[in-house]
């Protein structure tokens, strides 16, 4: 256990490597020149010759890359070309409204998603599968922002029940602020969920263990909840671990929905500003964010799956 | 109270495959006295799992038990609850050691669960009776490998573990589909032994289900054969190996290896056991049969009674004359 998942860190360190060289080169191959993008059209060539010294835009493309990367390992992300701010700052203080969101629509995903695939699966041809897979389609074909704003016009601007915008101070504020946003994205995440927990459980159910169980006295609640289940559960876990990046994107639109000072909201008025340094340093976060998602999904693999701690070294 | 143990009675199976119905099992009947021991043998194919698994009503979605009645200790299981019979009364061992237990639960904990699931006591003292039941089995170091997962045992191991988790409850009756076939031809030996074992410490009777007639000889009283889904006949262990009433016996006979004459060619009967969807009419072993005559395509032979203890449902029996 302990050398697959030191495995899989060093994985996950290569790919944060493969990122940050990816970043770097993708901001510095663009076309336009940042020193420009940054001050105007207006600037002087003076300005923008200043501007390139203390960028550090002037200096040989290795040496670019070797700051480049020690200032990522010091979390040094540098300052904001519009405003001068701290960028570390930036992110750490959107950062958290993000993960929240994703985390709390992960939850209301998994414990809508799954039930509702059990059901389905254990009537399976019957009345209530019929609806779970109607309803999970529909929830599958509902674009984010879309779902977004209609919960928002009618739990926030005309029952009022909710908060319109913005993340909320305070715990109870904030958690107010989280729900509209989450539930959003747990329900097409529910959505999802189900139809893989369906399939994968009916899958499941078909095993010679399964049958074990039964001749052993299981009754069904047991054979589903206690034997099937959790072996049905490995592939949903990819499922989560690929719906949770794209979440982290849809995030994006949510967040512009919702108004949440989250990550997403930071990277599109970063691009919105050609403010680099953040986008920059926004683009390393995301991916950090993701990276750090597949190791969670690996370590969660091994958890439910026996088998994996000892033969994926 | 001289109630045999189980009692089935004109049992038939269908299966919906493609469209079609199919009935792998028609019209068995077979029965095991308190404690006994019986044996079905019958080439792969010819309905022995189905019946097995008919009993303990663990058929597949796409099946149904048609007719017939099962009867256990006299209580029909068609009305009885399956779920407090399963485990409990009959304990089932498969023929797939290596995929019949779970894969993400340990070892001691699918031995002991017919003990939670029953009742039967709290689960640290199950625990405890599942590690006695590895022992006995014979596992070494079995609190240790109570914690096991499945991947980490081979086979044998895994049978082991299966025959542990059938008999923890100290069932009535033992159903054992094929316990060996798919184990190495040394760890068959040993599994036998333990199977033998156990039933003498624990009194259960025993249905002991077989392609392989060697192992037969030395473990039941009776014997009924099957031959595409139909039982060809029955017999005590004696009279079947002396004196075989069914040619589709005889072959099977001659197709056991001997110990002492590994020279000759093993015999094969042959052609291949048909499949549900291509049963001939009359005698379904006519095909193979070296003895055939034409009424035996034509009509289903009748079972006749050769001695009280033995039967074949065989033409030359009546001379191949209609009764
Ligand atoms: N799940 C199933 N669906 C359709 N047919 C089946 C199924 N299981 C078994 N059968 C049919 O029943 C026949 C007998 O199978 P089985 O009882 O497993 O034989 P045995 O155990 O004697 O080798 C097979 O030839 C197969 O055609
Ligand atoms: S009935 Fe005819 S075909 Fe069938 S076993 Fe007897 S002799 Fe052979
Ligand atoms: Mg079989």
């Amino acid at each position: 256990m302990r050398r697959y998942i030191t495995n899989r860190a060093v994985d996950a360190l290569l790919t944060v490597w493969l990122v940050l060289t990816l970043v770097f080169f993708a901001m510095r191959v663009l076309p336009g020149d940042p020193a420009v993008a940054a001050l105007g059209d207006q600037a002087s060539s003076d300005q923008l010759e200043a501007f390139r010294a203390l960028m550090g835009l002037n200096d040989p493309l290795p040496l670019q890359y070797v700051h480049f990367l020690w200032d990522m390992l010091r979390l040094d992300f540098g300052t904001s070309f519009r405003t001068g701010d701290r960028i570390g700052a930036l992110l750490a203080g959107a950062l958290p409204y993000t993960l929240q969101l994703a985390f709390a629509a992960m939850l209301v995903g998994a414990a809508i998603g799954i039930p509702a695939g059990v059901v389905a699966a254990t009537n399976r041809g019957r009345s209530a599968d019929y609806i779970a897979r109607l309803l999970s389609l529909l929830g599958l074909c509902i674009p984010e922002f879309y779902l977004g704003a209609l919960l928002l016009i009618v739990f926030a601007l005309r029952l009022d029940l909710f908060p319109i915008m913005g993340g909320g101070a305070g715990f109870l504020d904030r958690l107010n602020h989280l729900v509209l946003p989450a539930v959003t994205l747990g329900i097409v995440m529910a959505a999802f969920t189900a139809r893989l927990t369906r399939s994968s459980l009916l899958e499941v159910l078909r095993r010679d263990y399964i049958r074990t169980a039964r001749a052993r006295g299981a009754p069904e609640r047991v054979v589903v909840w206690r034997h099937a289940l959790r072996n049905a559960l490995i592939p949903v876990v990819t499922g989560f671990g690929i719906y949770i990046l794209t979440m982290l994107s849809g995030s994006i639109s949510i967040e512009l929905v919702f108004a949440r000072p989250g990550l997403g909201t930071v990277l599109v008025s970063g691009i919105l500003a050609r403010d680099y340094p953040v986008v920059q340093a926004g683009l390393v976060v995301f991916a950090l964010c993701v990276v750090v998602v597949n190791l969670t999904m690996d370590v969660l693999y091994a958890l439910i799956d026996p088998r994996i701690r000892v033969e994926a070294l | 109270m001289n109630n045999p143990l189980l009692q089935v009675e004109g049992l038939t199976t269908a299966f919906r495959a493609g469209g079609a119905l199919i009935r792998p099992v028609q019209d068995v009947s077979f029965s095991v006295a308190q404690g006994g021991a019986l044996g079905i043998v019958g080439e792969s194919g010819s309905g022995k799992s189905v019946t097995a698994l008919s009993i303990l009503r663990l058929l597949p979605d796409t099946a149904r038990i048609e007719t017939g009645r099962i009867l256990f200790d006299g209580t029909d299981l068609a009305t009885a609850g399956m779920t407090s019979v399963r485990g409990r009364d009959i304990g089932m061992v498969f023929q797939e050691p290596m995929t019949s237990l779970n894969p993400v639960l340990r070892v001691g904990d699918q031995v002991a669960e017919s003990l939670t699931l029953h009742n039967i006591c709290p689960p640290a003292e199950a625990r405890a009776r599942a590690i006695d039941m590895l022992r006995r089995v014979g596992l070494s170091d079995p609190e240790r490998r109570a914690q096991d997962y499945p991947h980490q045992m081979s086979g044998g191991m895994r049978q082991r573990v299966m025959i542990a988790g059938a008999l923890v409850c100290r069932p009535r009756l033992l159903i054992a589909d094929e316990p060996t076939t798919a184990l190495d031809v040394t760890i068959q030996a040993q599994i036998l032994d333990i199977l033998r074992r156990m039933r003498a410490e624990l009194g259960t009777a025993i249905v002991l289900i077989t392609h392989d007639l060697g192992v037969i000889a030395e473990f039941v009283e009776s014997v009924v054969v099957m031959y595409a889904g139909r039982v060809v006949e029955r017999a005590d262990v004696a009279s079947l190996f002396r004196n075989p009433g069914h040619p589709y016996t005889t072959g099977l006979l001659r197709a056991v290896p001997r110990l002492h004459d590994v020279q000759r060619r093993l015999y094969q009967i042959p052609g291949n056991v048909p499949p549900p969807t291509r049963f001939p009419p009359g005698c379904r072993f006519a095909p193979r049969c070296a003895e055939a005559r034409p009424i035996c395509t034509e009509h289903v032979p009748p079972e006749i009674a050769l001695s009280p203890s033995q039967s074949a449902a065989c033409w030359k029996h009546t001379g191949f004359a209609r009764p």
